[in-house]
């Protein structure tokens, strides 16, 4: 079963001008998609547009289950007087209403999502006082008890030490077992090549398809265009300059 | 001993401040923890200044006076939130071209001709001018606020937190705005007569501020500013009592003490602040 | 209409706003890009507590007012630095203690009032030439600052991390900022009054900073702003016999809404308004 299909799509804030156009891709259910592209060059607003916050100029989305989005640790408030369930308890609030408090149901779900991403024994630490990879697994405990099908992840293996980054791309492979799809914003291309599909980006869709397939060294030089280094030939080596935030 | 405690309030005008204080401290504290998170105390200490052009058109036409402050407070709001919506500007900048506008026609209307009304009293306030009816608009904003805060709880926990994800968890960040400097002008609005448009903000940030350093998780905090809140304006009182002092800026003393208080407590836990990008 | 300026108390009001108006295009620049809006409004309220005691203490009223602004400033620089608390709130923090001090010493320790409205609104028509030499030397002071440290300043605005391990004076001259803008923020206090600083200091770079491609471009922008808003403030409050302080604040704020539909609606061709596609 497809969890993502986009057809035709065009993304942008004004009329007829995309930031983003040519989209066209199925993504099937258990799959990690690794979203590829230079500064400024769609991912941000290819996620928006999936997520319905930027404008479809043209096109459509069409979507199997919830979908949520999984920012950069340090796009979250790390003074917020919340703890590491309160932040996973926050993936519940869509659903329930208003009016209701939230009860044992919902600490139910929040307390297994911490427990499935490995951190059921910091649940009541402070969020701005743990590490930047255990914030970034709260990030994706929080999008789980949303319950989302698809998650959307922004940049989730920058700043984060090689270590907890094992443990992060451990988790995607479970969570993809499960059924659920992922779409993986990176700068890294050699990291690109051990997910499941590659989606290229710049300006518009440049490829999209398996990494064997889809990175080719033209590819690549499409994708990020100017911003690329290339050390040699190989194809091996590509420094791409980083933005700060 | 006990006269000691109960002899300044064995008047109805000091019973009437009391009570007063005591629900201006129920609302302002949990409010001021929002301020405090959003980053609004801009907003919070200038936004009472921009009630002056809505007051003596109020005065000049002859319609209830605090209906014009009311309208000049909306104006302020939509303005202020208006203009912060332009990343290139920012909330503070917002702020203090919205109020400074509206503060200088309101100057250029009070000022011209003749000034209308005493402009001492609205700075400064006196809980102990409060009437009857203050304390009921008190009560019924406390009321409001109350279910406000409750209700748009989430709301505010996710814009707050992290304003990227908030619309795909079910929050909007343009009603956190929104309702967070509606709530500051509403309570500016009522406080004004107590404390005074010059001084409301020190019961708004002094006890939330103070409550975010002892507490590490939301509800307690906002359970503690409102409790700080409440135990500034009676010590404020007290302290005016006993040392003779202006009643409305005792409290704000004592507002200010409950932070400097916690100055000294480390808990919960020396977190490197990051304050949240613009 | 120009012959106003013939009278005495005109031409040194008009001479006023000719010092103010170079500091609302150097500081005004960095009270924008810094988001220092609150500090500048801050500084001028809580010199409250000096003028009220500059009387009975038979102290000059702009040396106390300096006195207590320097001390917010310093204060606040410090609490800046220990990052414990937001920028925001710890300057609400001081200003309600300044306040509250100013309220009970005017009221039960010297019984003065006098100070609240001269404080809140300033008087452009008295200007007297001590405030004129204040004003000079703040600019003195401003330009002085500016020659030494405002591409650090610029550095700062650009990306306030990064500017220590670029080798740059960071914590000198964020200091000397804070403290020009008190300087300069005192020194206005006599024309426009506490609450309308922001008028000449923040207003007329708010609006220019809505099309500025570059800094220099928004100070010299700010500057020229600020020279004809409050110039012509001046002029129509003359006309009108309204309060000038007030006018100033009217006119700039009306053409801050006026910039800000013509950049909304008009046509595309500012720089200072890409839209970010990464939020």
């Amino acid at each position: 079963m497809s969890a993502v299909t986009v057809s035709a799509l065009e993304v942008g804030y004004l009329p007829g001008v995309p930031v983003l156009a040519e989209l066209d891709f199925v993504v099937p259910e258990g799959v990690v998609v690794a979203v590829l592209g230079p500064n400024g060059g769609g991912k941000t607003t290819l996620f928006r547009g999936l997520l319905g916050e930027a404008p479809h100029i043209r096109g459509r989305v069409e979507l199997e289950g919830p979908i949520a989005y999984v920012p950069q640790t340090e796009r979250a408030r790390l003074d917020f007087p919340a703890s590491a369930l309160d932040v996973a308890l926050m993936g519940t609030y869509a659903d329930t209403p208003w009016y209701r408090r939230s009860g044992p149901r919902q600490r139910r779900v929040a307390t297994s999502a911490l427990e499935q991403v490995g951190l059921s024994d910091l649940a009541d630490t402070r969020f701005g006082l743990l590490s930047g990879g255990q914030r970034q697994r709260v990030l994706i405990a929080r999008a789980l008890s949303r319950r989302a099908s698809t998650l959307l992840l922004d940049e989730p293996l920058s700043g984060v030490d090689q270590s907890s980054g094992k443990r992060i791309l451990d988790l995607f492979s479970e969570l993809a077992r499960e059924g659920r799809s992922l779409f993986v914003s990176t700068h890294d291309i050699e990291q690109a090549r051990s997910f499941d599909l590659v989606l290229c980006l710049n300006g518009r869709q440049i490829a999209f398809g398996e990494p064997a397939a889809v990175l080719s060294p033209d590819v690549i030089q499409r994708t990020y265009g100017g911003e690329l280094i290339r050390l040699d030939d190989t194809a091996q080596a590509i420094v791409v300059q980083h933005h700060h935030h | 001993m006990l006269e000691l405690i109960t002899d300044p309030f064995s008047g109805g005008i000091a019973q009437r401040a009391l009570l007063e204080v005591v629900i201006l401290g129920l609302v302002c504290g949990p409010l001021g923890v929002w301020v405090v998170l959003y980053q609004q105390s801009y907003a919070a200490e200038s936004i009472s200044h921009s009630m002056l052009p809505g007051l003596v058109i109020a005065a000049l036409v002859g319609v209830p006076l605090g209906l014009g402050a009311a309208v000049g407070l909306l104006v302020a709001v939509a303005m202020i939130a208006a203009v912060a919506t332009d990343e290139s500007i920012g909330a503070d900048t917002a702020v203090a071209v919205g109020v400074t506008a509206l503060f200088g026609f309101g100057s250029l209307l009070a000022l011209s001709p003749q000034t209308p009304i005493g402009l001492g009293e609205l700075l400064f306030g006196d809980p102990l001018s409060v009437r009857a009816d203050d304390l009921i608009a008190s009560g019924v904003l406390a009321l409001l606020t109350g279910a406000v805060l409750a209700g748009a709880h989430r709301t505010l926990t996710l814009s707050c937190f992290d304003p990227a994800s908030a619309a795909s968890l079910g929050g909007s960040n343009r009603s956190a705005t929104w309702l967070v400097l509606g709530l500051i002008a509403a309570t500016t609005l009522v406080a004004v007569q107590a404390l005074g448009s010059l001084l409301v903000v020190a019961v708004v940030i002094g006890p939330a501020a103070a409550a975010l350093r002892l507490q590490s998780r939301l509800r307690p905090a906002l359970w503690t500013a409102a409790f700080l809140a409440v135990t500034a304006g009676v010590g404020g009182l007290y302290v005016s009592h006993y040392l003779e002092l202006a009643a409305g800026a005792s409290i704000a003393l004592a507002a200010f003490a409950t932070f400097v208080l916690t100055l000294p407590v480390r808990a919960p836990g020396r977190v490197a602040r990051r304050l949240a990008p613009r | 209409m120009l012959d106003a300026f013939q009278l005495p108390f005109i031409q040194r009001a008009a001479l006023e706003i000719v010092l103010l108006a170079p500091l609302a295009g150097i500081l005004g620049a960095q009270i924008v890009l810094r988001h220092l809006a609150f500090f500048t409004h801050g500084v001028g309220v809580a010199a409250f507590p000096g003028l009220v005691v500059a009387g009975p203490l038979g102290v000059p009223p702009a040396v106390a007012a300096l006195g207590v602004g320097g001390g917010f400033a310093a204060l606040l620089e410090r609490s800046h630095r220990s990052r414990r608390l937001g920028a925001d709130t710890a300057t609400a923090l001081l200003v309600v203690f300044a306040l509250a001090l100013g309220v009970i010493l005017a009221s039960d320790v010297f019984e003065s009032g006098s100070e609240v409205d001269q404080l809140l609104f300033g008087s452009l028509l008295a200007i007297g030439t001590a405030e004129l030499l204040g004003t000079a030397l703040a600019l003195t002071l401003a330009l002085a600052a500016a020659a030494f440290a405002r591409r650090v300043w610029i550095a700062i605005a650009f990306e306030p991390q990064s500017g220590a391990a670029l080798g740059l004076p960071v914590v000198l001259a964020d200091r000397l900022l804070l403290l020009t803008i008190a300087v300069a923020t005192i020194s206005a206090l006599a024309a426009v009054g506490a609450l309308l600083v922001s008028a000449i200091l923040v207003i007329p770079a708010a609006t220019v900073r809505l099309f500025a491609p570059t800094v220099l471009s928004l100070e010299l922008g700010s500057a020229a702003l600020a020279l004809l808003v409050g110039l012509g403030g001046l002029l129509l409050s003359y006309e009108l016999d309204s309060p000038p302080g007030g006018t100033i604040a009217v006119i700039g704020g009306v053409v801050f809404g006026l910039a800000l539909l013509l950049r909304a609606f008009g046509p595309r061709l500012t720089t200072g308004s890409h839209r970010s596609s990464r939020r």
